[in-house]
């Protein structure tokens, strides 16, 4: 009978609130579908490596956590299937969109400095990176930085891109006059030709390489998927790296984003510090998209809707379809879809440049 | 600032205190504002690069516009 009581006997109430966080990631997951890709993974891997002596921990989670994880691995597959699935036609149609995907990062470096007041440099530029909005970025440069947080990072950061719906409005709205909001963009569909559109993977990666060289892995590896979605002759690849690659690269990185979910390394004020500055790093991102526009129209005559702004937050493609939704609640006529769309995948270049920065000053 | 350090080292799960964390050089939380302003002239040049760049892809962008357009 021994044997039935000897491991219940080593839990502690901390694996019993962990296991209580990995049920609250599936419930999520599941019945409010908030990135259930990542978060459904995530909240099982926690269950797993919080139960006492679980051989999953010692086993195969660490061994996928050193293989995919410890050296970015996972993160870099699963940009090469976000470079595929993303169309650049608006953004290659309106290039200076792009600027407000470039202002919508100011959340990064406020966060920096919010989280520098509490975290040494290196967990204050990780958490930082939660503003990149962008998952993928996240885990590689709170990995390349070796911060000892990159579960909490992780787990904020999807976190707060599947509450996108919810903390961008009232910050819009709180920014914005309704007159600003029913400011009507008509969208002029300019034709790409194919040849630009190879093209424009090619020198992102080149330009943004040359200058940031921590930043080459991230933006080779998006753009080499865009490349491969625009060429033409790799149909099966771009589709294979779309689903197939992606998903499985999620089921990965997910469930073994876990093995730093152990409760010595996860039930501590810091990570509720972290969540709160996520949360910080989303609002200023989104402030600092919006303040931008309305900067913008200060000296323009054709003005543009300060809301696109918002869409530069990498959260894709959430974010863009916000902004639009927005704009219709305010005047039904305003279309904004394409402009914000638009802006949004600006935001997912300008966030893999703002990690590489972050990398440059501080790895 | 002593009352915070003591109420972090209450609240925080790790068995050191913090200020010993930070003399130590060590990882964990802390208290420090004055470092936050170490982080300003990251945020400037932080920001002025990722314009620099941008600014940079937006006259890439519109040079391959030109030279590669659908020509009629």
């Amino acid at each position: 009978m021994d044997i039935l009581w000897k491991n219940l006997l080593e839990f502690t109430w901390q694996d019993g609130v962990m296991l209580l966080i990995g049920a609250l990631l599936i419930y999520l997951a599941i019945k409010k579908e908030m990135e259930p890709t990542l978060l459904l993974p995530m909240g099982f891997g926690t269950l797993l490596v919080n139960i006492p002596l679980s051989d999953a921990l010692t086993g195969p989670i660490r061994e996928l956590y050193n293989a995919g994880i410890a050296n970015e691995l996972f993160p870099l597959l699963l940009f090469i299937g976000i470079g595929a699935m993303i169309d650049f036609g608006p953004l290659l149609s309106n290039p200076k969109l792009m600027l407000f995907g470039a202002a919508a990062q100011f959340g990064i470096f406020f966060t920096l400095f919010m989280a520098r007041m509490f975290f040494p440099e290196i967990d204050a530029a990780s958490i930082a990176i939660i503003g990149a909005a962008d998952g993928p970025t996240s885990i590689a440069v709170a990995n390349t930085l070796g911060s000892q947080y990159v579960g909490a990072i992780t787990v904020a950061a999807y976190s707060y891109m599947a509450l996108v719906p919810i903390i961008q409005p009232p910050v819009i709205k709180m920014l914005t006059t309704k007159k600003e909001r029913m400011i009507r963009m008509p969208y002029e569909q300019k034709s790409v030709s194919k040849l630009t559109r190879i093209m424009f993977p090619i020198i992102i990666t080149v330009v943004v390489s040359a200058i940031i060289p921590q930043a080459t892995a991230l933006i080779g590896f998006l753009m080499f998927g865009n490349l491969i979605r625009e060429c033409g002759v790799l149909d099966s690849l771009s589709e294979t790296a779309q689903k197939v690659l992606a998903n499985l690269v999620t089921i990965f990185l997910g469930i073994s984003v876990a093995f730093n979910m152990t409760s010595d390394k996860f039930l501590k004020l810091d990570t509720l510090l972290i969540m709160g500055l996520g949360l910080v790093a989303f609002i200023f991102d989104t402030a600092g998209g919006v303040l931008f526009a309305k900067f913008l129209n200060l000296f323009m005559k054709k003005k543009v809707n300060p809301m696109i702004g918002a869409a530069g937050i990498s959260a894709f493609p959430m974010s863009g379809r916000i902004v639009h939704k927005m704009g219709l609640q305010e005047d039904p006529q305003n279309f904004l879809l394409m402009h914000s769309i638009g802006v949004n995948v600006s935001g997912q270049i300008a966030s893999v440049i703002a990690g590489g920065i972050i990398l440059n000053f501080f790895a | 600032m002593k009352l915070l350090n003591m109420f972090l080292n209450l609240l925080s799960a790790d068995s050191y205190p913090v200020e010993t964390i930070v003399e130590k050089g060590e990882k964990g939380l802390q208290w420090h504002p004055e470092k936050a302003l170490d982080t300003l002239p990251n945020m400037g040049k932080g920001m002025l690069v990722i314009f620099v760049i941008i600014g940079v892809i937006i006259l890439a962008t519109l040079v391959i516009n030109k030279v590669f357009s659908n020509k009629k």
